[in-house]
């Protein structure tokens, strides 16, 4: 055979390949196929993030540290948490936010369900309350849950350790709330 | 996982990433379809998105940077910071150019918030310093769901081998002209322009 037999039969075999290669197109997807469509939601936070804000569609969650509003063990709203609170009402107000809100409070792990459970139900209340308060004449509704520790944002404990930054990111309280 | 040789030609870097790179003439590389349309729940939205513009000529940032206590040295420059509707997506290239002595540096979680499994580039943020905000990476389909940003390689970059990466986040508003930009253990930008 010649030294150009092989290159030629090469050339063609690619030649013949090459149209029905580039012809393949996928299998049409079946008829009953559903694409799901979902919110992206980006997180914005205050600097020292303490105060999270993120909204999913038409409702809008401020997620605020609980050691900033409140002391260790205690379901009383500290003098910083006043004025956080001035702010998420203020602004809350100022979106036109419709209908009820919620405060939703979250506890680390540290401690029994059943405290962890009362505890957060308490500053969830606390807020509640403050809240009301400020959005008086509004028409806004305030609605309180306490949801322990089984709720928690990040995890508390990672390799076997405690995380701190976790777990304080875990003591929270979430202001839900819909914009008109 | 895609590995593309790129050729970065900034001002900063001109000798190092030519010595580094084959044929010395830049390679646009552009984030993946999936981030140049937000997905939105809103079917009545009418704006196409428009696509992501090539940095028109070369990235906006660069810094090198040395990897601590490790040896490796890094190029990471930034090739996009772009509005687009409710989102923004930043687009960055991390560029090998001297390994740690074990030869074995890879990105894996070093931009991740978790540091033990997070193989992508969730930690990374934008900061707003006039106002006082942190951007954190977006999410699709709730606060739980998959980070809207790369996913990062355990595999060792060989020098002059470049890795893209891009995240989105909620768009600061419109008055907001610039940010910095944090990517976590790899690096600080600030004052990076918005386009």
């Amino acid at each position: 055979m010649s030294r150009a037999g092989p290159l030629i039969a090469l050339l063609v075999g690619l030649a013949v390949a090459a149209p029905s290669a580039l012809a393949q197109q996928p299998d049409p997807p079946p008829p009953d196929a559903v694409g799901a469509v979902q919110d992206i939601v980006g997180a914005v936070e205050s600097l020292d993030g303490t105060e999270q804000q993120s909204r999913e569609g038409d409702t809008v969650t401020v997620a605020l540290a609980g050691d900033v509003l409140f002391a260790f063990d205690s379901a009383e709203l500290t003098t910083d948490a006043h004025t956080r609170l001035d702010g998420v009402a203020a602004k809350i107000a100022g979106e036109s936010a419709r209908g009820g809100l919620q405060v939703h409070g979250h506890a680390d792990d540290q401690g029994s369900d059943a405290y962890n459970d009362d505890l957060s139900q308490r500053r969830a209340e606390a807020v509640e309350a403050a809240l009301e308060q400020r959005l008086a004449g509004t028409g806004l509704t305030v609605d309180a849950t306490g949801h322990g520790e089984r709720e928690p944002r990040r995890p508390n404990v990672v390799d076997g350790v405690p995380d701190e930054e976790n777990r304080a990111e875990n003591r929270r309280v979430e202001i839900v709330y819909r914009l008109r | 996982m895609q590995r593309t040789l790129v050729c970065v030609v900034s001002a900063v870097t001109a000798v190092a990433a030519v010595a580094g790179c084959g044929s010395g003439k830049p390679v646009v590389v552009n984030p993946p379809a999936s981030a140049q349309a937000p997905a939105t729940a809103d079917l009545s939205a009418t704006a196409e998105p428009a696509p992501l513009p090539a940095p028109p000529g070369g990235p906006i940032a660069g810094q090198r940077v040395q990897v601590h206590s490790d040896g490796a040295s890094l190029q990471v420059d930034l090739t996009g910071l772009t509005r687009q509707g409710e989102l923004i997506t930043l687009t960055w290239d991390i560029t090998m150019v001297e390994q740690n002595a074990a030869g074995a540096w890879y990105v894996g979680t070093r931009m991740s918030d978790d540091n033990i499994t997070g193989y992508d580039v969730s930690a990374v943020s934008l900061v707003d310093p006039v106002n006082a905000k942190r951007y954190l990476v977006a999410r699709s389909g709730g606060e739980d769901g998959e980070c809207v940003c790369s996913k990062t390689s355990s595999d060792p970059l060989a020098p002059g081998d470049a890795s893209s990466f891009f995240a989105t986040f909620t768009a600061p508003p419109p008055e907001v002209t610039q940010v910095d930009v944090e990517l976590k253990s790899l690096g600080a930008f600030s004052g990076v322009p918005i386009s």
